[in-house]
């Protein structure tokens, strides 16, 4: 063993490979989601959040590339693999809200109401409060697509041209402050019923407190699965002519 | 596992067909989704291995957009001038969006006539109509058993004391 690799050369023949940034992505996840498990699901200690600030320190602190830019897009030609499914997972949704009609008899008129009422209003002041603060043209934007599930407000902010990077993590954010927030609220207008604090729970909160939904009461997840995929849906149908009408 | 999964990148590649020639602007994976929801309806099932994808799917629907949102490294400068802009917005609109969905569920839980009118509604009244009919009729019914009983047992004390 004459020709010995130098420590350094296994570390940029690694962090060229796509493997890498698969590992990277998926073992990141793997540990935010033991913690997450281990705290007894606290929603502070999001998955999601967790596997990005990790990634995004590796990334930027360990020569990944000379700049943030040249990083992430190294990092992101193999993650890419991982990005292509989330179209998968979108259509995937299509089986909760199958679910959730089965169980909707006599609600549905109710539920559409709620719902386009209550992303208006979700959209409206996030968009509002942005804009009237002066947060810059494309974090206003992204906040018009944060309000629905990550997979579907990122196809939506391909289409009007705001940037999915905001997108996404406007959403990771909304549903961890959703999960935390939501059984508070729920409890201070004396909201019983499973159905409708599942409900709401899909609109304001996503993928986690869909997961929190479940673990308390199967009938709320289902709802709560159900009212994320169609407001997803209707977002998906609504918002580009919104969009354009309000930005010209 | 896999015919689900085959199944879902169908419906995705027949909804990516349609938005590209027909619906332009809705994304693909979207009609993809709406397709398949209209086929599982038709269906009146969902197969097992369908369900064990999707499952799959919804439980760690995070991990998939965790390359997109490390691109926030890119947004960091941004981010911190507007800092407060962003948290703000992001919190009252998070308060809002999950009162105000749940407020309006609640109204029309009380007040019911407001939907009155769809057949969902009226199917299920007259379900709950039909129920306090039989109910009602079940009370009388008892009600005649025991008025009968209560005069056969005076009839046969009147024989009695004949």
């Amino acid at each position: 063993m004459t020709d010995r690799l130098p420590i350094s050369e296994i570390w940029v023949y690694l962090s060229g490979d796509p493997l890498f940034a698969l590992v990277l992505t998926l073992a990141t996840y793997q540990i935010g989601y033991t913690l997450y498990v281990k705290s007894n699901r606290n929603p502070i200690l999001n998955p999601a959040a967790i596997s990005i600030v990790l990634i995004a320190v590796i990334i930027s602190q360990f020569g990944f590339g000379d700049t943030n830019r040249d990083a992430y897009q190294k990092y992101f030609e193999g993650a890419k693999f991982v990005h292509f499914l989330l179209g998968t997972a979108t259509v995937a949704l299509a089986v909760p809200i199958y679910r959730g009609f089965a169980q909707m008899k006599g609600k549905i008129f109710p539920i559409f109401v709620a719902l386009i009422a209550g992303s208006i209003a979700s959209i409206a002041s996030a968009v509002l409060i942005a804009k009237y603060m002066n947060a810059g043209d494309s974090i206003v934007g992204s906040m018009y697509t944060k309000s629905v599930t990550a997979p579907i407000a990122m196809g939506i902010a391909e289409r009007i041209q705001v940037s999915p990077t905001l997108t996404a993590v406007f959403t990771v954010i909304t549903g961890i402050l959703g999960a935390i927030l939501a059984p508070y609220i729920l409890d201070i207008f004396k909201i019983r019923p499973w159905w409708i604090r599942g409900t709401a729970i899909g609109v304001g909160a996503h993928g986690l407190g869909i997961t929190r939904a479940f673990s308390v009461n199967e009938q709320a997840g289902i709802f709560a699965s159900m009212a994320m995929g169609l407001n997803g849906v209707l977002s998906a149908i609504v918002l580009p002519y919104v969009y354009v009408l309000l930005n010209g | 596992m896999i015919d689900g999964l085959v199944q879902i990148f169908l419906w995705q590649g027949i909804g990516e067909l349609v938005s590209r020639f027909l619906l332009p602007s809705i994304p693909g994976p979207v009609i993809g989704l709406i397709l398949l929801v209209a086929f599982l309806s038709i269906k009146g099932e969902v197969n097992p291995s369908l369900g064990m994808v999707a499952d799959a799917f919804r439980q760690h629907l995070a991990l998939l957009f965790v390359p997109a949102s490390v691109g926030v490294i890119l947004f960091l400068p941004e981010l911190k001038t507007h800092a407060l802009a962003v948290s703000v917005a992001l919190i009252v609109s998070v308060i809002l969006a999950i009162s105000v969905t749940a407020l309006v569920l609640k109204l029309f839980s009380i007040k019911e006539p407001v939907y009155a009118h769809t057949k969902a509604y009226k199917q299920e009244m007259k379900e709950l109509d039909e129920d306090r009919r039989l109910e009602i009729e079940k009370r009388k019914q008892e009600r005649r058993i025991k008025a009968r009983q209560k005069k056969d047992a005076q009839k046969a004390m009147g024989e009695k004391s004949d």
